[in-house]
């Protein structure tokens, strides 16, 4: 039931509710609020009037002047609200109150009696307590005081209580009354607003509400002239206006009404779709001329009489009964909703059709009609299937499309890939949804992207300009495939009606063969053998620039024809038939071949030609290259010639040389018969000659030849003598030989002097000298046959200054590397001292890996500092190696300790297993030997993950002076490929650059291993499988030790350092090892660093006293023999008070290799304090280091 | 009118607190205590400045009685007072407090003096003697009486206000008084004679800085600064003891040299003393106090054993240099 209700008037009343229901919350809550104020302040109050009051009063009671506190209680009844204040003693009498009814009393009896546990908790505790009472109406105070000592007391024991009660009541009903009081004016005034705020409302609203409400019913009665009255506020006087309107706009729409049936009338009659009209029990009630004639009637009527349901067949397509599936219909649409559905209809002659039909109720003037549009559908169908199979076909046949093709809608989405797409490019339909993707995917270069994109945008606007379907891309197309490889790609298109149709052509083999082509057709261009191409004829195709340049004829002089022209004629017609014979069987033919040049020249060239053959073995070219060998030839004839003149030459000067023996042997012989004779003789001949006297060296006689060479004249041969001729070098020399003549001991002798002339310049001459003394015995004459060499001289002098050049070139060379590496050590040693100082310190762990880094990297760069100094020194041939008797088993045992150290790191099983056979005592170099061990054994361990490393040495041969000893170090690390074992042992190379990167190193190390094992006249290889690990080995042949001799050193059990020894040093010791050798730093090192001490190594003296001025060491391990200071040095400056190491008395103990007894004197005597000889062993260095290292 | 001036003081001192109450009420550190110069450092640390820009007020009260009662009542944070006051508080709220500092050990400065003709503790029996009815003026009879063979009814107990002292004795209210510095210099002028002193009952006489163990967390930090601050004042008065003096001896009406000689009869203990006292190893604060409370037992001027309040040396250790 609704109640009818006017707003003038609810909203007045509900506004006076709010108003009266908010002043009475208000006025209850400030009630509240009040009271809890009032009785805070008056504990408050009371409180601190308590804590003011009560020395006062304890002081006065003490002394007994209860006169004084009376007054005080008094003065404290005046004050307003203070209900009652007294003072109780311990014993809860009360001693003085405001009111003297209650003095005397016990406090039961007083109105306080109610709070007696307050005073009594106030008494206990001694500290003030307050409260409010239960009713809320008093503020009670207990506050606690010593009364007076009593006799015999020490301390005041009895406590009395001032005792304080406000009164809360008077004060709350007074602020009480007040609040009531504002309540009710609130209320009064809050009923005077809802009054006025009800006359308001009757006024401006709902009289105007009234006035349209009276219009719309009178327009709704009929009286439609009537306009509503404006007034009112603005929103009334808006809805007037609309109502208006709406009054006119309906006036008009009636008299629209009536043409409008009419016009759908001729559209219902003239409508090519057929209308049927009928009840809901399918009987037709109208129809239109489309429906008749779709449905093949003559007229109107005859269809009329039929029901809806004859019209189909009996069932549907769908199985189902037409009858059953109408009424369905019947029943959907009866709700209102229109339906389109498919249906099979029948013709009047009984054929069957498909159509859409929409159906729905019409509700016409109460009666429910249905109203139906049919729409034949069979035309449609029939293009519909026919789409659908194009469709396929078109489908299958871009799927088996040969080349890659691609689908896009127009709006760029792929419909289809095809197989070939998705085989050569990778890309399935999903990874290239839409083009975007595809520019996305293919060309992952934003610059090749905007590319192709440009060229498809501009190939499309090619298409529509020039309404050509046909998509060209001009350009050839670097496409990412979606295994990363890039093809090219040529790509056609067409434009189809509703999509586009693209082509991709992968033309990277043929771009390939084409960059193949263009560089070997650029090389034959370039080539300076002569090329020719001919057909199978022999008629030429192609000729080369070469070809031209040496024949003389071009290309087009020769093209298409044989180059007979080139024909000398010095060659058979046989050889030719030879040749074609040749290649014509498919051979390729090799020869030197004559020929001439355009100019008439005769030229030989060395030939190669080859036939080339087609597809099917046919042979179609023939490519000839060929070298012009004209020069080499002509040289070769001129040496062959040369040879032939030079022997025969040597035969003739032999000869004339025999002659003139033999002639001054017999002028010799006939000299005192024909003197004459004689000097013609001597005076001919070309070469200088003299007649010595042996034993004084005077000269007797010489011909002019001879005299020209020594500067003289004849006049003066009387003055001169043998000595006196000869550059004072020679002069010993010579003495030297004619001594020996003189002693008979040779019968003459050759030599090479130098003849000084008077004018100071030297002449080279070759001397022969023979015995003139036939008989035995003393020589008396001697015969000098002279040849003038100065001219050979010169020219071997300049090669010896060119040599000179050259070496000092190279040692200057190898200084420039040795100081490089020294300037860079000095500061390595630094940086790396300084990280082990810091390492010393706490670090939290960022920092330790930092300064663990920093060391590690130090020491990378200080190995490889090392390396390129040794590699440096074998290249320059000035690595020496050692020759000293030393243990090799113990010295494998040490160098496989820090290995197997590392190894065990790693967790790398690490095994070194030595033949019995293997000699102990050998003499050889142990430092290198260990060098190349540690090298090999060292890569092995860095490269090996998991597994095993061992290290096999075996004696291979045994001879009388040495042995052949095999060392092989087998790991199960990464392999190496065979490709990679050939760079091995090259310089700066690692078997894979990528695992340079992972696992460091400078690719020195095999270097200068292969060249060391060489230098012991070894041998170095690998073998190795990737993935199955390597097998490293080399041979050196180590000497044996003589038989007096011993080894240096005691052979040492592998297990040398046994546990106990690493407990011997308190750890924090810092030992320096001066050493050059890198190995015998790293043995030195590690050998330390297993005692528990810090170790830091340095390659020489300077570097040495550098380390000793920055930072703190306990001992230094110092090599005697280092490249630029040597150890004595290094000790006589670490001693010396002037220089600036830290500590001048730090323990120093020397290392050689040095044997010698007397070594140990020369240290001591250079100030240092002990001495170990080389290679060290890790039991005389403890010795030593227990000695030296403070305690 | 003796009365009024009590009362006014009383007044002025509540004021005070009232005012006191800028700072926010939990940060605000109030330490309370009578005229005493074993207190005196606090006061010169922050005549010398050493406490500005804290809330720290130092509140001076007439007597340990009130400094008690203000500390009871939750009116000051930190209370100084001898060892047996703390034992009376303690009384009532055993475990709830803790003793941060040890000021100083009386040795001489508390006294009980009497008249010329009076020349030993025996003399005095049945005589009136005046002492403040505190702990400590209890505690000192009790050892005086106990020296001279008396029983505590053998004399008259006068209470006198610690600021009546010099009056009641020049006024011949009563024949002997126990009381401490500063009066004792005034009326050792006088010409009083010293029967009794705490120098004979060594160690016994402690004063010491008592404070809840509920502070909030800023309080806890203010009482540091607080008791670094003390012992920077120490070290100033040992450098600079004429200047110290002259700052001090206004608060404790008497001369600087008479603050000086007043400082002879007690030790200001050190913060190596205190680390000591206030230690956990045997010979701390806490073998005294066991001492005490039993003395005062005996006197039932304690009713009853209760537990020791806590030994804090955390600001100690805080201000170990």
């Amino acid at each position: 039931m609704r109640i009818a209700y006017t707003l003038r008037v609810s909203i007045p009343l509900l506004l006076a509710l709010a108003a009266v229901l908010f002043t009475g919350i208000m006025a209850v809550y400030e009630t509240a609020a009040t009271f809890r104020a009032m009785e805070s302040d008056l504990l408050r109050q009371g409180v601190s009037f308590s804590h003011i009051l009560v020395p006062a009063v304890e002081r006065a009671m003490q002394r007994g002047d209860v006169g004084d506190v009376e007054d005080a209680i008094n003065r404290l009844a005046l004050m307003p609200q203070m209900s009652l204040a007294m003072v109780c003693d311990d014993q809860d009498r009360v001693l003085l109150a405001t009111d003297y009814l209650w003095r005397n009393r016990p406090l039961s009896e007083t109105p306080a009696a109610s709070r007696r546990s307050l005073i009594a908790r106030a008494r206990d505790a001694r500290v003030v307590q307050s409260e409010i009472s239960p009713d809320r109406s008093a503020v009670c105070v207990a506050c606690p005081f010593y009364l007076d000592v009593l006799a015999g007391e020490l301390h005041p024991t009895r406590i009395a209580v001032l005792y304080t009660q406000t009164d809360l009541a008077a004060g709350k009903h007074l602020a009480f009354d007040g609040i009531m009081h504002r309540t009710a004016i609130a209320g009064a005034a809050s009923m005077f607003a809802c009054l006025l705020l009800w006359g308001y409302l009757r006024v401006t609203f709902t009289r105007h509400l009234d006035d349209l409400a009276c219009a719309a019913t009178d327009y709704a009665a009929g009286r439609s002239d009537r306009k509503v009255r404006f007034g009112g506020p603005l929103e009334l006087a808006r809805i007037g206006d609309a109502l208006n309107q709406l009054f006119s706009d309906l006036t008009a729409r009636n008299s629209a009404l009536v043409l409008s049936e009419e016009k759908f009338r001729v559209l219902f009659e003239s409508s090519r779709d057929a209308v049927l009209i009928a009840d809901e029990g399918g009987n037709l009630v109208d129809c239109n001329p489309a429906a008749v004639a779709m449905f093949g009637f003559a007229d109107k009527q005859d269809l009329l009489s039929r029901n809806v349901v004859f019209l189909s067949p009996d069932y549907q397509p769908d199985g189902r009964a037409s009858r059953e599936r109408f009424r369905e219909i019947v029943s959907a649409v009866s709700s209102g909703v229109s339906r389109i559905f498919e249906w099979q209809l029948i013709r009047n002659d009984g054929a069957e059709f498909p159509a859409e039909v929409s159906v729905s109720v019409l509700d016409i003037r109460g009666r429910r009609l249905l109203h139906g549009l049919v729409l034949d559908l069979s035309e449609r169908k029939r293009a519909e299937n026919e789409l659908r199979a194009s469709e396929a076909k078109y489908r299958e046949l871009v799927d088996m499309a040969p080349v890659p093709m691609l689908l896009l809608d127009l709006h760029g989405r792929s419909l289809l890939v095809n197989d070939r797409f998705l085989e050569e490019l990778g890309y399935a339909i999903e990874d290239v949804p839409d083009l975007d993707s595809l520019w996305s995917k293919g060309f992952p270069d934003a610059i090749q992207r905007l590319r192709a994109q440009n060229g498809w945008h501009a190939a499309l606007v090619r298409c529509i300009q020039e309404q050509d379907d046909h998509l060209v891309l001009p350009d050839e197309y670097h496409l990412t495939c979606k295994d990363g490889q890039v093809r090219t790609m040529l790509v056609t298109g067409r434009v189809l009606r509703d999509h586009y149709q693209i082509a991709l052509q992968d033309v990277t083999p043929l771009r390939r063969a084409t960059e193949m082509l263009r560089r070997l057709s650029l090389a034959v261009e370039f080539s300076p053998s002569m090329i020719m191409i001919t057909d199978e004829a022999g008629q030429v195709e192609y000729v080369n620039p070469a070809w031209e340049s040496v024949t003389g004829y071009l290309l087009a002089d020769v093209r298409g024809q044989k180059p007979r022209a080139l024909k000398s004629g010095v060659h058979a017609s046989e050889f030719y038939g030879g040749l074609w014979r040749d290649i014509g069987s498919g051979r390729v033919w090799r020869g030197e071949i004559c020929n001439r040049r355009r100019n008439g020249e005769l030229y030989w060239e060395a030939t190669a030609i080859a036939p080339v053959r087609d597809s099917d073995g046919k042979i179609t070219h023939y490519v000839a290259v060929k070298e012009d060998i004209t020069e080499r030839r002509a040289m070769e004839d001129r040496a062959r010639q040369w040879s032939v003149e030079l022997e025969h030459k040597v035969e003739v000067r032999t000869a004339e040389l025999a002659a003139a023996n033999r002639r001054i042997k017999e002028a010799m012989g006939l000299m005192q018969q024909s003197e004459a004779k004689f000097r013609a003789m001597f005076e001919q001949s070309p070469l200088g000659v003299s007649v010595t006297e042996t034993l004084t060296g005077r000269l007797i006689d010489a011909n002019e030849r001879f005299l020209q060479i020594a500067g003289r004249t004849r006049f003066d041969l009387a003055a001169i003598d043998s000595k006196s001729i000869t550059h004072p070098d020679d002069q010993p020399a010579e003495l030297a030989n004619v001594e020996r003549l003189i002693a008979g001991e040779v019968p003459g002798f050759q030599m090479e002097k130098r003849y000084l002339r008077p004018n100071g310049s030297v002449v080279w001459g070759s001397v022969t000298v023979e015995n003139l003394s036939l008989g035995v015995g003393a020589s008396r004459l001697y015969l000098s046959l002279v040849e003038d060499i100065s001219d050979r001289k010169k020219s071997e002098e300049a090669l010896l200054v060119a040599k000179d050049l050259a070496e000092s070139a190279n040692r200057a060379k190898g200084e420039f590397l040795a100081n490089m590496s020294h300037e860079i050590r000095t500061p390595m040693n630094g940086v790396i001292g300084m990280t082990g100082l810091l390492l010393d310190t706490s670090l939290d762990a960022e920092q330790r890996r930092y300064a663990e880094t920093i060391y590690a990297s130090g020491e990378a760069l200080l190995a490889l500092l090392n390396d390129i100094l040794d590699f440096s020194r074998i290249e320059a041939g000035k690595l020496e190696l050692e020759a000293i008797n030393f243990d090799l088993r113990s010295m494998i045992a040490e160098s496989a300790v820090p290995l197997a150290l590392r190894a065990r790191e790693k967790g790398i099983d690490f095994q070194c297993e030595m033949e019995p056979d293997v000699p102990s005592g050998v003499r050889g170099d142990p430092g290198r030997l260990r060098q190349i061990l540690v090298n090999l054994a060292g890569n092995a361990v860095k490269f090996t993950e998991t597994g095993r490393i061992t290290v096999h040495v075996g004696l291979v041969e045994p001879t009388e002076s040495d042995f052949l000893v095999r060392f092989a170090v087998r790991d199960t690390g990464i392999g190496i490929s065979h490709e990679q074992q050939a760079k091995l042992f090259q310089k700066f190379t690692q078997a894979d650059s990528s695992t340079s990167r992972r696992y460091g190193g400078t690719g020195l190390g095999l270097a200068i291993a292969k060249d060391l094992a060489e230098l012991m006249n070894g041998d170095i290889g690998v073998a190795s499988q990737p993935g199955e690990g390597s097998e490293f080995w080399f041979t050196v042949r180590l000497s044996r030790q003589l038989p007096q001799e011993v080894a240096d050193e005691p052979s040492l059990p592998a297990s040398f350092l046994s546990a106990d020894l690493s407990a011997i040093f308190s750890s924090g010791m810092r030992v320096l090892v001066a050493e050059d050798n890198v190995v015998n730093q790293e043995v030195a090192l590690g050998i330390l660093r297993k005692l528990g001490l810090r170790a830091d190594a340095v390659s020489d003296g300077a570097e040495a006293v550098e380390a000793l001025r920055t930072l703190p060491y306990d001992l230094v391990l110092m090599d005697l023999q280092m490249p630029e200071m040597d150890g004595f040095e290094a000790t006589r400056i670490i001693r010396d008070p002037r220089s600036d190491v830290r500590r001048h008395d730090i323990p120093i103990v020397a290392m050689t290799a040095n044997a010698m007894r007397g070594d140990r004197e020369q240290c001591l005597n250079a100030g240092m304090n002990d001495y170990v000889s080389k290679p060290v062993s890790p039991h005389a260095l403890v010795e030593a280091l227990k000695t030296w290292l403070p305690k | 009118m003796p009365m009024q001036l009590s009362a006014r003081w009383m007044l002025f001192a509540a004021l005070s607190l009232a005012v006191s109450g800028c700072g926010r009420q939990e940060d605000r550190l109030r330490v309370g205590a009578n005229v005493w110069p074993g207190y005196e450092p606090m006061f010169l640390a922050r005549s010398l400045g050493y406490y500005d820009g804290h809330p720290i007020q130092l509140v001076g009260f007439s007597s340990a009685a009130e400094v008690i009662r203000a500390y009871r009542n939750g009116l000051i944070e930190v209370a100084a007072l001898t060892a047996d006051e703390v034992l009376l508080v303690a009384e009532t709220q055993p475990l709830e407090h803790r003793i941060v500092l040890v000021c100083d050990a009386s040795r001489g400065a508390d006294v009980l003096l009497a008249k010329p003709e009076f020349e030993t503790v025996a003399q005095l029996k049945g005589r009136r003697v005046g002492v403040e009815t505190t702990a400590l003026g209890a505690y000192m009879l009790a050892r005086a009486l106990e020296r001279g063979g008396l029983a505590a009814n053998d004399v008259t107990t006068v209470a006198v206000p610690l600021l009546k002292h010099v009056a009641a004795y020049k006024a011949g209210d009563v024949d002997a008084v126990v009381t401490f510095e500063p009066n004792r210099s005034r009326l050792l002028a006088e010409g009083a004679r010293n029967l009794f002193d705490s120098s004979q009952i060594p160690g016994e006489i402690v004063d010491v800085m008592l404070t809840r163990r509920k502070l909030s967390e800023s309080q806890n930090r203010t009482l540091g600064v607080f008791v670094s601050g003390w012992f920077r004042a120490l070290d100033y008065l040992r450098e600079n003891p004429k200047d110290a003096a002259a700052r001090i001896a206004v608060r404790e009406s008497v001369t600087p040299q008479q603050f000086l000689e007043s400082l002879q009869g007690l030790d200001l203990t050190d913060r190596a003393a205190n680390q000591r006292l206030l230690g956990s190893r045997p010979g701390n604060l806490g073998e005294t106090l066991g001492h005490l409370s039993d003395v005062m037992l005996n006197q039932k001027i304690l009713s009853r054993a209760m537990a020791q309040p806590v030994l804090d040396d955390r600001f100690i250790q805080a201000t170990a240099p």
